[in-house]
């Protein structure tokens, strides 16, 4: 299965082919494997140079899986990771040694959730920035120290901090250490788990400025996992939409919100609150539960939840393909072709103060 | 300074909160968390308190129920009016810690959810068992009929097959069932008043639009005033009549949603508008942002509690006196010196 921008080849920075993450499932005395969570299954994406990549969907969907497959935190269970090293050429990370792995770090990077947790508290500022650059011999004191101090200023946090511990900043000024940390290695790929959902939302506005300016200033390419979607409307360039363990969708940021074209993509932009008042909207209620990626339904996933099913639904599962011949939008859905699904408004359809 | 006090001259007030102040004593000194907030709600306004991580909404909440009492805190000045179910008026404020009459009103009259659905449930007891015993204490039905209504209950915040699930223990239930089961337990008394706080931060968006549906839903068939404490602007615009809008443990603005949406009035609620990234409409690249951070409730600044963030800071007037609620329009309030508030 081929992911569709494969076409602007040159482009890709990294390419994903077939990825698969099962975690078995143990029970007994003697850890008998009784089954798989099938956290992520025949994900195939790609992403470009430069661009912001985000991924949504449901809690346990295996976004975080997804993430750490990228980062090879752990093996994959199958399928390819590609990435376009400093050689220029597309190399696959999966199956890395420890070695190769730690040439890897310098080329991607993650920013996580939890500011509170990722900090180390008995490290320094100093300590906390400088540790990625010493455990890669970089530079000599001095030079480490003058780097931590421009991430500082980079992050628009005053040099004085640099001694400073981690519980003495705000949750705002923690994510901003995180993301510090992250880009000091000058990495080309940063993957944010969900990086401003533990903020107040005017610190969260904060942060997503500060990632932006550093796209522009760096270069930089990123993945961003988030739940929230009127974030990924505003960050993302192109945006994959994750159900059970699988990609339903993947399109253009504008063409994924305007027209949808999987209906679990419509049910979550329905489910959106709008924030304007007089925008107040019939919704898609999805009935039932989100589905257990150890025993997925038969058929389409997302069939018992889903209001546009037919029999097909029930039996066979929908493949992941192009939406049609003229665009890159790729989703798995029957009825993908003849369903006419509903987007979120747009500036057009707002009413007029 | 003296306020009308609207609940003894309209039946329709169900709370009244005049010139509330809670405070904390701790070794590094008084924490305001309330910090003198006065408003009113009736039967038919889901009311939505928004305000920024530590301004005070969860302590506003634990004042009315004065569960404040055993976290430590002390409900230093100013009054609770409620209306109780047969009309009487209480002032909750005075009523005596963990006594008789404040029993009587929580979970009864006044209903709470948490954030945490944990620490509702006891583990040791079904969930139905936990919900039979709300409905019987304050309703004379059979127990046959009190599990029946219990399961009505579990079905009406969509839980799948409520009468399996009825007989699970909370420990058996997903995260976000677990809320809902939370939910049906706090409905299932027909409380004239709801508090909830930050219901539903903890579930996906698909699940938290079908739970804020079916509050609004109740809200309408029990004439229930419900006051929606939550940190997401959007959730507000998709349900509440009124907006409170706090900040360091102060109402600055209080509105119809529609007035806070199309024509905010303190620089604070303008801001916070500004910085919400929006779901509909254009995408501009850049947000707003508020500059510096929200100052400590232990070190409140003088005047205007907003002044050292605002964009239209006016030395000497905003830095020195405390603007107070003004009256705009019928609905609409604002505390800010822009608008002549003060005394
Ligand atoms: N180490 C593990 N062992 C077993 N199962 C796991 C492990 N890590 C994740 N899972 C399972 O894999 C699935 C995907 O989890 P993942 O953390 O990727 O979800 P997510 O999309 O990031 O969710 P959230 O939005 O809640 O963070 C879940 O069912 C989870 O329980
Ligand atoms: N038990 C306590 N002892 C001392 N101070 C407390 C206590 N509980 C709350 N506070 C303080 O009271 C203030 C208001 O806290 P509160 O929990 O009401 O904020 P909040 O608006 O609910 O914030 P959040 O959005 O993070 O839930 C904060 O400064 C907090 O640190
Ligand atoms: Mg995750
Ligand atoms: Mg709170």
């Amino acid at each position: 299965m081929q992911s569709a921008a494969a076409v602007h080849d040159e482009q890709v920075l990294l390419k994903v082919d077939d990825l698969k993450k099962y975690f078995p499932i143990r029970r007994g005395f003697i850890k008998r494997t009784i089954g798989h969570v099938k956290a992520v299954d025949e994900v195939s994406f790609s992403v470009r140079a430069g661009e912001t990549l985000g991924v949504v969907g449901e809690s346990g969907c295996g976004k975080t899986t997804t993430a750490r497959l990228i980062m090879q935190a752990f093996p994959v269970t199958g399928g390819t990771i590609q990435l376009r090293r400093n050689s220029g050429n597309l190399e696959d990370i999966t199956g890395l040694n420890s070695r190769e792995l730690y040439f890897l770090r310098r080329e991607i990077q993650m920013v996580f959730q939890d500011p509170y947790a990722s900090l180390n508290p008995r490290m320094t500022v100093r300590d906390l920035l400088t540790e990625p650059l010493v455990i890669h011999r970089i530079g000599t004191s001095q030079e480490r120290e003058r780097r931590a101090r421009e991430m500082l200023d980079l992050v628009g946090l005053q040099q004085e901090y640099l001694n400073r511990y981690p519980h003495a900043f705000s949750g705002g000024q923690r994510q901003r250490l995180g993301i510090a940390r992250a880009i000091i290695m000058n990495p080309k790929l940063v993957v944010c788990d969900e990086p401003v959902s533990a903020l107040d939302v005017s610190v969260q506005a904060q942060i997503l400025n500060l990632l932006e300016d550093l796209q522009t200033e760096l270069g930089l390419t990123y993945i961003f996992i988030a739940h929230d979607l009127s974030v990924v409307r505003h960050v993302c360039d192109r945006v994959a939409v994750m159900y059970v363990g699988k990609l339903v969708e993947f399109a253009e940021v504008e063409l994924l919100f305007s027209k949808p074209k999987h209906p679990y993509t419509e049910a979550l932009l329905s489910a959106v609150p709008v924030s304007n008042p007089s925008l107040r909207k019939e919704r898609i209620m999805l009935g039932g539960e989100v589905a257990d990626p150890a025993n997925p339904p038969s058929g389409c996933y997302f069939h018992p939840r889903c209001t546009y099913k037919k029999a097909i639904c029930e039996t066979e599962e929908p493949e992941f393909t192009l939406v049609s011949e003229d665009t890159t939008s790729m989703v798995r859905c029957h009825r993908a072709a003849e369903l006419s699904l509903k987007g979120v408004p747009s500036v057009r359809d707002m009413p007029q103060p | 300074m003296t306020q009308p006090i609207r609940i003894h001259n309209d039946p329709g007030v169900i709370l009244e909160l005049l010139n509330l102040r809670t405070v904390f004593e701790t070794r590094g000194g008084t924490v305001r968390a309330v910090n003198g907030i006065s408003f009113y709600t009736r039967n038919d306004t889901v009311l939505g308190v928004v305000g920024e991580s530590g301004c005070g909404k969860t302590v506003m909440a634990h004042s009315i129920l004065r569960t404040v009492d055993p976290m430590g805190g002390k409900v230093a000045d100013g009054n609770i009016f409620f209306r109780r179910k047969n009309g009487e008026v209480v002032d909750i404020a005075s009523l005596p810690s963990e006594g008789r009459q404040l029993r009587s009103l929580r979970g009864s009259e006044i209903s709470m959810i948490f954030q945490e659905p944990m620490t509702a449930f006891s583990p040791v007891y079904t969930i139905g068992q936990q919900i039979m015993e709300v409905i019987t204490l304050h309703q004379k039905i059979p127990s046959r009929q009190a599990k029946a209504k219990a399961i009505e209950m579990l079905g009406r915040v969509s839980i799948p097959k409520p009468e399996v699930r009825v007989d699970a223990y909370p420990h058996q239930l997903s995260g976000g069932m677990r809320q809902r089961a939370m939910i049906a337990m706090a409905l299932s008394c027909q409380p004239k008043l709801l508090i909830a706080d930050e219901p539903t931060t903890a579930l996906d968006v698909t699940i938290q639009a079908q739970i804020l549906e079916l509050m609004v839903a109740l809200q309408r068939e029990f004439e229930m005033n419900i006051i929606m404490i939550t940190h997401d602007l959007g959730v507000i615009a998709e349900l509440a009549t009124d907006v409170v809008v706090m900040y360091l443990g102060s109402i600055v603005e209080k509105a119809p949603v529609g007035e806070v949406y199309s024509n905010p009035k303190h620089p604070y609620t303008k801001a916070l508008q500004e910085s919400i990234p929006r779901v509909e409409g254009s995408v501009s690249k850049k947000l707003a942002t508020i500059s510096g951070s929200v100052p400590s409730a232990k070190n409140i600044p003088p005047g205007c509690p907003f002044h050292p963030r605002c964009r239209e800071f006016m030395q000497g007037q905003c830095d020195v006196h405390v603007p107070t609620l003004e009256t705009l329009s019928a609905d609409h309030t604002v505390a800010c010196w822009l608008y002549g508030g003060g005394e």
